[in-house]
């Protein structure tokens, strides 16, 4: 693992990518940071936080498609596989100088509430628990990008799907808001939502029985419920729609609760992907 | 050292290797021979654990490559088809990396690093980034990682791509040089390369294996007469009636005259040694012999004929081979 953390974690160096996500992240906070606290005075960093989380949606994919999705491309995964470490070990060296790599700047910037407190009043909870929430949300959106690129040797895909997905549980909420608690309406969210995760089940599996019998087993049980007893999908679909979104989850720190089911529930999510990404690279074994 | 048994992949409905069963010894180098497409690249991919076979089983030094894959892994030292470099890395990087993944550290792994570049000859190269090196350099850098810290067994996939000839020559000494404690098993599709380094061969084709001997062997099993190339100074008729008239011969046509010499193709018995009857016999009839040669099969003339053969009579062969 150690070997796998060091080389992945050099080329991020030697990458342009790497360069380009450093300089986007601090301009990008920079810029925030003297909006709120210097031009209007507010001494809450957290506020900062709450207003970049949009920048995940581009950041997140650019790093992490090429993470798994090069090797494969290169054909450096028959040497990984051919060398003597487990693809455990090899999918949490990546992960882990991802991770650290992404992190880097990120130290930086919880640098600048110690510069503000020099000129004002500052929460120091709030701000530090927004900070630490803001990077277990990344770790999550890391690893389900990282599981993404595992399922393809095209980084673009990776990327765009990347984007797709993070946009979906960036946007979860609104949705959530917008999406009318209507059991019909469930319905039919609920079995479009079936046929998308047969369809990645068929990417990922290269098989067509199973994503068949999955999407099939899934829109029959919804419909004999509709049929039943519609008023249960009353409101379901908006339900799980909050309950997927990840960035939904850090305001309850910015609004200064330090939400444990929420840190258990970044952690879970990272652990899952990274897990699914395991499954992912051993499975290209059996194709 | 490895054991293969009935070893059966599938790629969908593609059957790509077919009930493949073979055991490898230690110290000696073989040779996977094939026409593309036959499953060749797929067997070691299957040997060295990149790929999972549907059936049967691979045990590298008694490990099983699957249950027991680091143990297993940790034997093999594996050149893909196309060697797998990163582009972004210097060859000393990159082999510090694999080193270090193979369970290398500190001196030692530095006087592995430098050992290999040493016997690849790419120490001129070792730190410029890969992406700039020529297709030979990159070649002679995935063989360097795969000879990295001494592996018991070396599977080499087509290891002569892409070198120019003096290369090659390097790489087979190289590789005869490594057969000496170890084993090594490498893939091609040319013949003179079996000839010269392999002292066993493997022959598939299809997915399924046709022969399974030492290219001596082989050529033998697959003679059933010895053929002479004979040069003789005289006149036409009277060279071919007496040489007719030996023994043993069951052959012999003009290929050609020039002037006054006559190159005659003389096909006799597997088991008759007529040299010398024949030289007595020109030699009552006065037509002295300039040149006289006995015709090797050559393992290219062995592979075509197994390759496009039935399979079942390839199994006679090697039966009548062991009743004899």
């Amino acid at each position: 693992m150690g070997a796998i953390f060091k080389r992945e974690f050099k080329s991020y160096f030697t990458n342009l990518i790497g360069a380009i996500y450093a300089a986007v992240f601090l301009t990008v906070v920079g810029l925030y940071t003297s909006v709120y606290i210097f031009d209007y005075a507010y001494p809450n960093f957290e506020y900062v936080i709450g207003s970049i989380l949009f920048m995940l949606i581009i950041l997140v994919p650019i790093l992490t498609m090429r993470t798994v999705a090069e090797d494969r491309k290169l054909k450096t995964d028959q040497l990984l596989m051919s060398l003597p470490l487990t693809s455990t070990k090899i999918v949490l060296g990546k992960y882990f100088a991802l991770l650290c790599f992404y992190l880097i700047p990120c130290a930086i910037i919880c640098l600048y509430p110690l510069i503000i407190a020099a000129f004002g009043e500052i929460f120091w909870g709030t701000t530090y628990s927004t900070l630490m929430a803001f990077m277990l949300l990344s770790a999550a959106l890391l690893a389900i990008g990282m599981f993404i690129s595992s399922l393809t040797e095209n980084q673009i895909v990776a990327a765009i799907i990347s984007v797709l997905v993070v946009l979906f549980t960036y946007l979860g909420t609104s949705i959530a808001d917008i999406i009318p608690s209507d059991p019909t309406i469930s319905y039919i969210c609920f079995v479009v939502l079936a046929l998308l995760v047969s369809t990645l089940i068929y990417f990922m599996m290269k098989n067509i029985l199973v994503p068949v019998i999955v999407s099939f087993v899934a829109i029959a049980g919804l419909t004999i419920v509709f049929f039943l007893d519609n008023t249960l999908l009353a409101g379901t679909f908006p339900a799980m729609m909050n309950w997927f979104s990840l960035f939904g989850k850090i305001d309850y720190f910015i609004y200064g609760i330090f939400d444990i089911p929420s840190i258990i529930y970044y952690i879970s999510v990272t652990a899952l992907f990274i897990f699914l990404t395991i499954q992912s690279v051993d499975k290209k074994r059996w194709s | 050292m490895i054991e293969v048994r009935n070893l059966t992949k599938y790629y969908g409905p593609h059957k790509a290797v077919d009930n493949l069963s073979f055991t490898v010894e230690r110290g000696q180098i073989y040779g996977f021979l094939g026409p593309n497409g036959a499953g060749k690249s797929t067997t070691m991919n299957i040997l060295t654990g990149c790929l999972a076979a549907t059936e049967g089983t691979v045990l590298i030094d008694g490990h099983d490559i699957l249950e027991d894959q680091i143990a297993a892994k940790k034997c093999i030292g594996y050149l893909p088809e196309l060697p797998p470099l990163y582009p972004d890395m210097t060859p000393r990087e990159y082999l510090m990396f694999v080193g270090e993944a193979k369970g290398l550290s500190g001196a030692e792994l530095r006087k592995a690093v430098a050992y290999v570049c040493k016997r690849t000859s790419i120490e001129d190269v070792a730190n410029r980034l890969i992406r700039h090196l020529s297709k030979g350099y990159k070649q002679r850098v995935g063989i360097a990682q795969a000879i990295l810290g001494n592996p018991e067994i070396i599977i080499l996939d087509e290891p002569s791509v892409g070198l120019d000839p003096t290369q090659i020559i390097e790489i087979r000494d190289l590789i005869k040089d490594l057969a000496k404690e170890r084993t090594v098993i490498l893939s091609t599709h040319i013949m003179q390369e079996v000839t010269a380094i392999c002292n066993h061969v493997l022959i598939i084709n299809k997915g399924k294996l046709l022969a399974n001997d030492t290219p001596e062997n082989l050529s033998d099993i697959l003679m059933d007469r010895t053929s002479f190339d004979l040069v003789v100074k005289g006149d036409s008729v009277k060279v071919l009636n007496a040489v007719q008239a030996v023994k043993g011969v069951l052959s012999a046509s003009i290929l050609d005259t020039e002037g006054d010499t006559v190159h005659v193709l003389v096909d006799c018995a597997k088991d008759a040694d007529p040299e010398e009857d024949i030289f007595y016999a020109l030699s009552d009839a006065r037509c002295p012999i300039i040149k006289i040669e006995r015709q090797e099969m050559t393992l290219e003339q062995v592979f075509i004929r197994i390759t496009s053969q039935n399979i079942d009579t390839i199994t006679e062969t090697d039966s009548d081979k062991e009743d004899n």
